[in-house]
């Protein structure tokens, strides 16, 4: 585990040794992560065990795998998002434009969290502050430098995002309450919020699992656009198959805490070669092809699965990985 | 102790939040009981408790008699008078035990009284709804609006002032109160899959009740009764420094209402009643304080 | 608009019914009390034939009672609350002149413990420092468990009889001097204390419960310092609650004035309360239950009005509110 000393975030060194990315390197790559979480009084679990993944500039990666894989986890530990827990501990590197972020002091995450990296949740309904109103709450998320006015439903860098984000009548909407607006709308404000600070990388944690099915597709259109507008990198977390086949250019797919396969989205998802992969796939085709009866991953297989990946007992707490 | 709880839209309770509660897990009742046995906050208290229990029930046995004014009078603290004697001449240790046996017998008196028609109501109330149940809100209201210690100082003071009436009173002004998590319980229970079922079977909705609905309602139940001994052994003492109880079986308030004039002079009189109320009250607030945490688990919880 | 008119027509309706429930109540209590009619109401003076006979027609006590019933109600409503046989002054004078010196208790009192107990509260649930929120908490049952009046005794011999700082008695402080302050810091602390101690356990639990909300999470990802966090997102949540609870607390202090007043000899109308009670003055202790009473009931409606105010999710049930298909 590295500890560099972390520079300043305005310039965009490029980083050293770095991926077979382009000559800026990579603009983020996680090495080896493992995080392990309190669940009682005494017991912790490995909720990652050791992940490694890259982002390079502009590109959008998908991270799919069934709950319990470890990816939402993996998500917020790249945000630096986990509880402020003491018994959660984090173990390898993150490292986001060269700067490695475990073991970073407080600030140095904050900065690059208003900065570099944005999320958008999963539940917009209990992810926006019930008691403040919308405009405030996107405000927050823009520089100081670029807002203007003492107002926020009043500032047109509020509005220009909100509008970008696909809302309309922004004005009036700045000055509503998050109960008040519809499901698909709350996510907006949040997909608003995450690009107001014009971020290097967006992580998006099912985005669109709380959504109705319709909904679904319109926010998902408009994070895939305003992704494309902004020329951000994407990570696209989902248990959804679906979601991410059409929205990614390369995949990670998670099983038990690690990566168990990744690539270019269309090789993955035609050629699997990892046997969880395979699984997965079969049983989602028998979900929406009629001709195939319903399959799900028989417990047999299931236990293969984990011998292969090297899963062990969850009972005991790994103490190191 | 996180609590991943969200309110939903348009049903914000102006009730507030209990300390420590949160979502309910099912919990082994084993594990619950080596747990908080063992906690060692639960031993020091629970041991503080059942030695001033032991102390009022055979205190008296032991020490003189505490009507007895043969003794000099005002005496502090000393080998032969351990709490001094008071204005009569009376042993203070002796009268202070049989305080405590009065008003150790009235806090758990109305306690029991209270928890009992409060299951029985509020349980009725929560799983039937209806007409009982619009009842026992309306009641719980008004009991909420009129103090509880105005309306049983003018009851008393109407009524009479032995101990079976004031523990009567007492039950009544405190009933609604835990009535309500009664209710609030048995309304959560009722909407569980199994009860219906049990329902679709055919059982009887009072033994459902019975059965079914008031074991699992207990756990905040048996905090609330816990709160309701400290509370009424509370509301009695201060009944009873207003002059508002048995005369014959003066308890640790009136004790203290005795004790008023010599503040100055007789610094044992007012001290050792009111220290006993509070290390009474203190022990019995600090185990349900330890039993909600039992029974309510939430350690950081992570998403 | 109409719908905030309706709902608070609804509010005090309800308090009036509850009003009326109350006064019944204390009616039949009357009524039931065993003893003499008359003297029950007259209390400990003694009675000849005369007033005997000049009470029951004033009264109507050889009336039925429904009819006594509605006399009753009737003269409440208009402000006479009756006259006090203890001392032969009307109920609402005597009370009128008492109930300011039992504010001049209860609001600072109320000040006090809600500010201490939410700065408290915060602190305990914020803090890293596990001895600190261990020994804040252990105070606050410990404030929590001791008898108010106990405490005022203590203090009162503390510091008055030891030390002499303050006077052991309490008196009116708006002398010709204006406020008197030593007077009132003993009965003021005595009286905050437990609500204090109260208050900061539930602002515990609510800005705990409220800093492990999903929008908490939201606010750090946007990089805000984890003050910014605490005091502009998790603090006003944390409030919503509060606002009940000091409701509740105004009406609890009330009628903790009566042990208080009796402890310090405060000329309040708890003080009053006590005096009528043991001179079995009928128609003073109504008078101030009815009094009390109404105080309750103006503070329950207060209560709502700033939770209205404050929860923006409660001003939507008056108001409409904005939806869209997309």
């Amino acid at each position: 585990m590295t500890t560099a000393t972390p520079t300043v975030p305005d310039e965009r060194v490029a980083a050293d040794a770095g991926g077979p990315g382009g000559s800026s390197g990579p603009l983020l790559r996680v090495s080896d992560l493992a995080v392990s979480l309190p669940t009682g009084p005494r017991r912790d679990i490995q909720a990652v065990r050791s992940v490694s993944l890259q982002v390079d500039r502009g590109e959008r990666i998908g991270i799919v795998g069934e709950s319990g894989s470890g990816k939402s986890v993996t998500g917020r530990a790249i945000a630096g998002l986990l509880p402020p827990n003491p018994r959660v501990r984090v173990a390898g590197s993150i490292r986001i434009d060269a700067q490695e972020m475990i073991g970073a002091p407080a600030k140095a995450w904050e900065r690059i969290r208003s900065h570099a990296v944005g999320m958008i949740f999963q539940d917009p309904l209990t992810f926006l502050n019930p008691v403040m109103k919308i405009g405030s709450q996107v405000r927050e998320s823009i520089h100081p430098d670029r807002r203007s006015g003492r107002n926020a439903g009043k500032d047109p860098a509020v509005l220009e995002v909100l509008e970008l984000a696909g809302l309309t009548d922004v004005a009036a909407l700045a000055q509503r309450f998050p109960h008040e607006l519809s499901g698909g709308m709350r996510q907006r404000v949040l997909i608003a919020i995450a690009i107001a600070k014009r971020p290097d990388l967006i992580i998006a944690d099912e985005p669109t699992t709380a959504l109705d099915a319709t909904v679904q597709r319109h926010v998902l259109a408009t994070l895939d656009e305003t992704v494309s507008r902004m020329d951000t990198s994407l990570i696209l977390i989902s248990h959804d198959l679906a979601v991410v086949a059409s929205m990614t250019d390369r995949i990670y797919v998670m099983y038990g805490g690690r990566v168990v396969e990744s690539g270019a989205t269309g090789d993955v998802l035609k050629n699997p070669r990892h046997l969880y992969t395979q699984s997965l796939l079969r049983s989602v085709r028998s979900l929406t092809d009629e001709h195939t009866p319903l399959w799900s991953i028989p417990p047999e297989l299931r236990r293969e699965i984990d011998a292969l990946v090297g899963r062990p007992d969850d009972k005991e707490a790994d103490s190191d990985s | 102790m996180t609590v991943q709880t969200a309110p939903p839209v348009g049903t914000i309770a102006p009730i507030p939040a209990a300390p420590g509660r949160g979502p309910r897990k099912p919990r082994n009742p084993d594990s619950i009981s080596r747990t908080f046995f063992r906690k060692p906050s639960v031993m020091f208290y629970g041991t503080i408790l059942i030695l001033m229990v032991l102390a009022s029930l055979i205190g008296p046995l032991l020490t003189g008699d505490p009507f007895s004014t043969s003794h000099p009078r005002f005496q502090p603290p000393s080998l032969e008078f351990p709490l001094g004697t008071d204005n009569l001449g009376r042993d203070y240790l002796a009268r202070v035990l049989n305080g405590g046996r009065v008003s150790l017998l009235v806090g758990f008196s109305v306690a029991a009284l209270c928890v009992t028609v409060a299951l029985i109501v509020g349980g009725l109330a929560g799983f039937y709804g209806g007409v009982l149940d619009i009842v026992l809100v309306k009641v719980s209201e008004f009991f909420q609006v009129i103090p509880g210690l105005v309306l049983a100082l003018v009851a008393a003071a109407l009524l009479g002032a032995n101990i079976t009436i004031i523990v009567i009173i007492l039950a009544v002004t405190m009933w609604p109160g835990v009535a309500r998590i009664v209710r609030a319980e048995a309304m959560r229970i009722a909407q569980l899959g199994y009860v219906e079922s049990q329902r679709a079977a055919g059982f009887s909705g009072l033994r459902i009740l019975w059965s079914d609905v008031v074991p699992n309602a207990l756990p905040p139940v048996l905090v609330a009764t816990t709160m309701t001994v400290a509370r009424a052994i509370l509301a009695e003492s201060g009944l009873s420094f207003l002059g508002i109880g048995d005369a014959n079986q003066p308890s640790w308030g009136a004790l203290l209402n005795q004790a008023q004039p010599y503040i100055a002079t007789a610094w044992w009189l007012p001290l050792f009643p009111g220290l006993c109320i509070f290390i009474v009250v203190l022990a019995i607030n600090m185990l349900g304080d330890a039993l909600n945490d039992a029974l309510n688990p939430s350690i950081g919880k992570v998403k | 608009m109409k719908g905030v008119l309706l709902h608070y027509a609804r509010i005090l309706g309800s308090s009036l019914i509850l009003l009326l429930v109350v006064i019944t109540i204390l009616f039949l209590l009357l009524e039931i009390a065993p003893g003499d009619p008359i003297q029950t109401l007259v209390g400990d003076v003694p009675v000849s034939e005369a007033m005997r006979a000049q009470l029951t027609q004033t009264f109507g006590l050889d009336r039925p009672v429904w009819e006594r019933f509605a006399v009753y109600v009737g003269n409440v409503v208009t402000g006479n609350l009756g006259v006090s046989f203890g001392t032969n002054e009307p109920v609402a004078q005597l009370i009128g002149e008492r109930v300011g010196n039992t504010l001049a208790l209860t609001i600072p009192a109320f000040i006090i413990s809600t500010a201490v107990g939410i700065l408290l509260g915060s602190i305990a649930a914020r803090t890293r420092r596990r001895w600190l929120d261990s020994a804040l908490s252990g105070t606050a049952v410990g404030l929590f468990s001791l008898p108010n009046f106990w405490l005022g005794l203590m203090l009162i011999m503390f510091f008055s009889v030891t030390l002499g700082w303050l006077p052991t008695q309490g008196k009116a402080p708006y002398g010709q001097d204006g406020i008197e302050l030593q007077y009132l810091i003993l009965p003021v602390i005595t009286m905050a204390t437990m609500e204090l101690a109260f208050k900061a356990r539930v602002m515990r639990s609510s800005m705990i419960e409220s800093l492990g909300q999903d929008f908490v999470d939201t606010a750090y990802s946007k990089g805000l310092s984890s003050q910014r966090v605490l005091w502009g997102h998790a603090l006003p949540n944390a409030l919503l609650p509060m606002v009940t609870v000091a409701g509740y607390s105004l009406g609890h202090m009330l009628a903790g004035s009566v042990l208080v007043e009796t402890v310090f000899g405060w000329p309040g109308i708890g003080q009053l309360f006590i005096g009528a009670i043991n001179r079995q003055d009928t128609l003073l202790v109504m008078g101030i239950v009815i009094v009390i009473t109404v105080m309750v009931l103006i503070v329950n409606v207060l209560t709502d009005v700033v939770y209205g105010i404050v929860d923006p999710r409660l001003r939507a049930r008056v108001s409409r509110s904005v939806r869209s298909t997309a």
